[in-house]
């Protein structure tokens, strides 16, 4: 299994495009997730979307790819990874990627109960030993936190 | 417009361009004359005309040249060598008539793959000569909402071969042309009565290729059907034998740029 960032911007939304590059992920049976899409906030504006995809081979995600070019999809996996610096103790850096998970409750006697500590952002720090996962509220000044999600990948596995 | 002092067919980069008959000059400069008389004697457009080129047959398409709104224009990019000499030829005669010409970084049709609807937004062609990414730059210079339409059919190349915006919101346009996301976006944009849809025949012979100034619509040879539907609309219609253009995957509207 091998995956992909791919991005695409343009009119996104009104014209359907994003449904469009979908539809065609879907029709491939690969896997994917909308990692990020930011709207224009005016109809003349400009959407920009994210799509992680995962097919088999890299020559199944290369042909997708191909065939995706024409709507304005590239790939940006292949970028370097970009980091900025922590300023101030529990600070993330503006434009920090974080990780949030799926807010979670367990029923226990006809009740649903929240979990706690599933509410913590977390951030990808690049320490010594390599990057790690930090709740936001333990950052450090002089941390290098991953920014975007250039240079990232993320194991089918973990879309949950 | 463009006199066709060299108009010609002598390379094919559409499939109408790949028919066995060849061009008649002299017929095709009275279908040129007559459209130009029409539009200025009949509709009392202003003309301004670019000087033809040796070697440049397909300049008469003016259509192709840049898409122009208020005092800018978005010069040309052509996808086919063949057409790219024509550029400067268009960017002098456009920045000559007082316009601020800005260069497209991709592949852009010019006002054939980018149509102004009811004054408030763009549609806009992709795939078969303009690339998607060339419809952001109209929207940035512009200030203009714009709505990508994918152009699945070589033989409807550029937008306004297949889709024709008319005053009132009217919109004519051939569904053959678009796939279901194309025709879904046309049909969430303009209401149902506004919309006028041509057959598979009628797009053959250009019906969507179509000048409107003020009331008159002037357009090759056209139905019965379809000019009475005009007229039901309130449009006088102008047929128009434009046979030696069709030659060349163009006819009335390729002919022409609307500057204003």
């Amino acid at each position: 299994m091998t995956s992909a960032l791919l991005e695409l911007h343009g009119h996104l939304i009104d014209s359907l495009i994003l449904a469009k590059v979908i539809d065609r992920i879907q029709m491939s049976g690969y896997d994917y997730v909308l990692a990020d899409l930011r709207v224009g906030a005016r109809k003349q504006d400009i959407s920009i979307a994210q799509i992680t995809v995962w097919a088999p081979t890299r020559e199944d995600l290369e042909a997708l790819i191909q065939e995706l070019k024409v709507h304005g999809v590239h790939l940006v996996a292949n970028e370097e990874a970009e980091f900025g610096t922590v300023t101030a103790p529990g600070q993330a850096p503006p434009g920090a990627y974080t990780r949030h998970l799926p807010t979670t409750e367990v029923l226990v006697k006809g009740r649903w109960s929240p979990v706690q500590g599933t509410n913590v952002v977390w951030v990808i720090v690049f320490r010594s030993a390599g990057p790690e996962l930090v709740p936001i509220g333990q950052l450090q000044v002089g941390d290098r936190v991953l920014l975007g999600q250039r240079g990232l990948r993320i194991g089918a596995d973990q879309q949950l | 417009m463009s006199p066709p002092d060299y108009f010609d067919v002598f390379y094919a980069i559409n499939p109408w361009m790949k028919g066995d008959a060849p061009v008649d000059r002299e017929l095709a400069r009275r279908q040129w004359d007559r459209l130009r008389t029409a539009l200025s004697d009949q509709a009392g457009a202003q003309v301004s005309l670019v000087e033809p080129v040796a070697g440049l047959p397909d300049l008469v398409f003016t259509a192709n040249a840049a898409f122009v709104h208020g005092s800018k224009a978005l010069l040309a990019q052509f996808k086919n060598a063949e057409r790219r000499p024509e550029e400067p030829h268009f960017r002098s005669r456009l920045e000559g008539l007082g316009y601020t010409v800005i260069e497209p970084p991709v592949a852009f049709e010019g006002a054939g793959d980018a149509l102004l609807y009811d004054g408030r937004l763009v549609l806009a062609g992709y795939r078969q000569r303009t690339e998607v990414s060339a419809h952001q730059l109209i929207s940035q210079e512009f200030d203009l909402p714009v709505l990508s339409l994918e152009l699945h059919s070589e033989h409807f190349y550029h937008v306004d071969t297949c889709l024709c915006p008319l005053d009132g919101g009217h919109l004519l346009y051939y569904p053959g042309a678009f796939d279901e996301y194309g025709l879904k976006v046309i049909e969430a944009n303009v209401p149902e009565e506004k919309r006028l849809t041509v057959t598979a025949q009628e797009a053959r012979h250009f019906a969507c290729n179509a000048v409107q100034v003020g009331r008159f619509v002037f357009l090759n040879q056209p139905s019965a059907r379809l000019s009475e539907a005009l007229k039901r609309r309130g449009f006088e219609v102008v047929g128009l034998d434009l046979s030696e253009f069709l030659k060349a995957g163009g006819s009335a509207k390729c002919l022409t740029l609307r500057l204003g």
